[in-house]
């Protein structure tokens, strides 16, 4: 059953998908302290050993074209395991979401507003949030597309900015790290980014694709995050070179250097500008993610009652996530990687093997979809006219 | 379906609530709430514990725009000086003794004094990396003898003396970057061990009252302990050897016959080499496009002899002078061409079986200078009057 | 604290009430599941009580059993 009535394009959705993954942005901090110089290089890596990934998810959106992901896990998993992935997944959206709302507050509070309280900026966020999720997904992902665009400007603009002062020797040395570091960037920039896509499948409803408009929209919205996240880190360690491990924000640095004149200098509020509406536009997937995931457990009619108290519990849920920041920034270089998997890789794996083996879904009425389009029938009028 | 009702109680409320969200009013800070900061010194004081800290803050001008300087009368700037534990200390003394905040986003000059510099100032820089008011592209320098002497004396040149040394030292950047030092790049080579980081000496010369502020060189490094110097001439030879220099001059002399050739651009390829032995060479090839910008003398030589033999006089000159700094740095074992960091990047492996050695390794480098200079002209005369008087 | 019980209580209004006047038995469970675990979560650090970070005792779970860098 269908919570969510509005229905958005595959263009639409890939942009969502691009955008998505570059709010990743701030992640650009924990690789360059694993990889250093060479954290292009896990980018690279990540893009490739991502699209099985990727894949599994377009397959799973495929296969179960009228089901969210709860439902799907419901119908592979049965009703009692599926109920507890599904609290499971409830528990891992909120947490992003939260640790994504927390982000955005602690960057405003430090960089831009230092004397307004930290709640006073998540509030503000999470209520448009809110307001947003109550009206549906087309709405929430209305300018996914522009939100997209303005950051490759962002990039683009700023690449130019800064190109007179890049320095390809800061590249170098190139694949002299220990092995373990690139496959910890490579484990890093896999789950994180990319793998919090499998909040896409709470989507599933409300996306029209056919098998191979979902491919073609699931690769190329993949390709072009993940493109723009390598644009992003390749412009801050020609600029920033060794010191790039120390800065927590390496993107805010190379744009503070941006020194053309008088006139083009101190530009870095569009980095301020580029992230809020990035992880906004995050929180908000996480938070319609959250309240549909909290409808269909709870198995109610309408989602929209539950918009605002999720947000809240957003808002009230982020600060009690991790202890400090560095344990924060410790924790997703280390740990989160392997736990984050668990949702992104082994579930969605485990039901797609527990689907085919048990042919699933069948096929019914409600879901035809799920076939390829059948040609139209021969026209047999001059046969007949020629008897 | 939101009602039309609805919609205008909406739009009202949205109205009534973006003026107070928009102005950010929590953080507001109006600018007669603000100590501009236009220039900090750093100092060292008898209790090694302690730094001297100074901060030059610009006055907003009163009265009407355009009437010229001191409507009021008196100095432009304000000078605050205090004695504290870090730095921070300091900063927030000044702010509790003060119906002002410090604004330290515009500041545009680092100095540090003399003393500092060589006892270290690693443990001074770290407010500047971490705070988000402190910009990393300020550009440094260390003061002959007090830092704040720069601060707080009254400028011939310039009433605000912190914007006028950065002035200056941008001003330089435009001959070479490596002459103006920025935080960042401070840093960047205070994190490679074996690269010595430089940064510009300045001083305060002249009487009260009439005080001027010249570049007097580059400091090296050991760390972040300031081991030598380069005089201005010397640091031409640094500067060559780093290459991607602009709009500089080679003075010649043979005697009494003197020359001034003006490079509009110089490049520099730099190669490195080591042997599996551990021997490291560099060869520096300097090219540029020069013209003859002033001249004395020469009077006994024709045009056609004169411009190669100017460009081998000033060939011999360039590799001499690189050759001086170089050797400079040697003594001082302070890696200040960065040829270790060229030897990481390009030759990673040999690199790591010798950089524990770097310091035993260093002042046996064998550098070889080339430079290649071509004349490209003479200026609106060919030849010099001398030399005009010699023809006839 | 008056701000955050204040807070809750006009959600409850905006969204608790016309559940119940609806009728909505599920929803209103859904929603006071929430609900409650939002309002303890923000008045506990009120009442000075610390709440122990969550994903702290993931970090300590998946390191004991080696699965970290």
């Amino acid at each position: 059953m269908r919570l969510d009535k509005s229905q958005i394009s595959g263009t639409r959705f890939m942009f969502t998908i691009t955008f998505f993954l570059q709010s990743s942005a701030l992640l650009t901090a924990f690789l360059s302290s694993v990889a250093q110089q060479d954290s292009w290089i896990p980018v690279v890596l990540s893009t490739i050993s991502c699209m099985p990934l990727v894949y599994l998810f377009r397959t799973l959106m495929v296969m179960f074209p009228e089901k969210t992901l709860l439902e799907m896990m419901d119908e592979v998993f049965g009703p009692v395991i599926g109920k507890i992935f599904g609290v499971w997944y409830l528990w891992f959206f909120l947490t992003l979401a939260a640790l994504n709302l927390k982000d955005l507050g602690d960057f405003a509070k430090a960089t831009v507003m230092t004397e307004t309280p930290h709640v006073v900026l998540v509030l503000l966020c999470a209520l448009v949030v809110v307001w947003a999720v109550r009206h549906g997904l087309k709405v929430v992902t209305r300018y996914s597309a522009l939100f997209t665009f303005i950051e490759f400007g962002i990039v683009a603009v700023t690449f130019v900015l800064v190109a007179h002062q890049m320095d390809f020797n800061n590249l170098l040395p190139a694949f002299q790290l220990p092995p373990i570091k690139y496959l910890q960037g490579t484990h890093l920039m896999t789950m994180i980014p990319v793998g919090e896509l499998v909040v896409m499948l709470m989507l599933t409803p409300c996306v029209k694709l056919s098998r191979t408009a979902a491919t073609k929209y699931w690769f190329i919205g993949v390709t072009m995050g993940m493109l723009t996240l390598f644009a992003i880190l390749v412009r801050d360690i020609m600029i920033l070179g060794n010191t790039l491990p120390m800065f927590t924000l390496p993107g805010l640095v190379t744009m503070r250097l941006v020194n053309l004149g008088e006139a083009l200098s101190r530009i870095e509020i569009l980095f301020a500008v580029g992230l809020t509406m990035l992880l906004f536009f995050k929180v908000a997937v996480l938070c319609y993610a959250s309240t549909i995931a909290l409808a269909q457990l709870f198995k109610t009619k309408s989602y929209k009652n539950f918009a605002l108290i999720i947000g809240v519990l957003v808002v009230v849920y982020g600060p009690i996530i991790y202890s400090s920041t560095v344990e924060q920034s410790t924790s997703a270089r280390d740990v989160i990687p392997f736990f984050w998997g668990v949702f992104e890789v082994w579930i969605p794996l485990l039901m797609f093997i527990i689907a085919k083996i048990r042919k699933l879904p069948k096929k019914t009425a409600e879901n035809p979809r799920e076939q390829e389009p059948q040609p139209p029938p021969r026209r047999r009028v001059k046969e007949e006219h020629m008897k | 379906m939101i009602t039309k009702g609805k919609r205008i109680v909406a739009l009202l409320l949205i109205f009534m609530m973006l003026p107070g969200l928009l102005s950010g009013c929590w953080d507001s800070r109006e600018i007669d709430k603000l100590f501009i900061v236009t220039g900090i010194a750093i100092d060292a004081t008898d209790d090694p514990d302690q730094v001297d800290v100074t901060m030059q803050i610009g006055k907003e001008r009163k009265g009407e725009a355009g009437l010229g300087e001191a409507q009021t009368g008196g100095s432009s700037t304000i000078v605050l000086n205090t004695v504290n534990d870090t730095i921070m200390g300091a900063i927030r003394e000044f702010n509790r003794n003060s119906n002002r905040k410090l604004l330290l986003q515009h500041n545009p000059i680092r100095l540090f004094g003399i003393e500092v510099a060589e006892h270290g100032v690693k443990k001074h820089i770290d407010l500047f990396l971490r705070d988000q008011q402190a910009r990393l592209e300020v550009p440094v320098a260390i003061v002959e003898g007090r830092a704040a002497d720069v601060l707080t004396g009254t400028l011939d040149q310039d009433p605000l003396s912190g914007m006028f040394v950065a002035g200056l030292l941008e001003d330089l950047s435009k001959v070479s970057v490596e002459l103006q030092v920025r935080m960042l790049d401070f840093v960047s080579r205070l994190l490679q061990e074996t690269v010595a980081p430089m940064m510009p000496i300045i001083a305060v010369v002249g009487e009260e009252d009439k005080k001027e502020i010249k570049t007097v060189g580059m400091g090296i490094f050991k760390g972040d302990k300031l081991v030598g110097r380069l005089d201005n001439d010397q640091s031409l030879g640094y500067i060559w050897a780093m290459g991607d220099v602009s709009q500089f001059n080679v003075k010649v002399q043979e005697g009494i016959d003197k020359a001034i050739l003006h490079v509009s651009k110089l490049k520099t390829k730099r190669e490195v080499t080591i042997s599996d032995d551990g021997v490291v060479k560099v060869k520096l090839s300097m090219e540029g496009g020069a013209s003859i910008a002033e001249m004395e003398g020469f009077g006994n030589m024709t045009p056609q002899n004169l411009i190669p033999h100017l460009k081998d006089l000033a060939q011999e000159e360039m590799k001499q002078t690189v050759t001086e700094a170089f050797q400079i740095s040697q003594g001082l074992n302070a890696d200040m061409l960065a040829i270790s960091a060229t030897l990481e990047q390009r030759h990673p492996k040999k690199w790591e079986k010798i950089k524990d050695r770097w310091d035993e390794i260093y002042p046996t480098i064998e550098l070889t200078v080339d430079a290649n200079l071509k004349i490209l002209g003479t200026g609106q005369i060919i030849q010099s009057l001398e030399m005009e008087e010699a023809m006839k | 604290m008056g701000w955050i019980l204040t807070g809750f209580a006009l959600i409850a209004v905006i969204d608790l009430v016309p559940l119940i006047l609806q009728r909505r038995g599920r929803a209103i469970a859904a929603f006071l599941t929430v609900f409650v675990i939002a309002l303890t979560i923000a008045v506990l650090p009120a009442l000075g009580v610390q709440i122990p970070p969550v994903l702290t005792f993931f970090d300590k779970l998946f390191k004991s059993i080696g699965l970290s860098y």
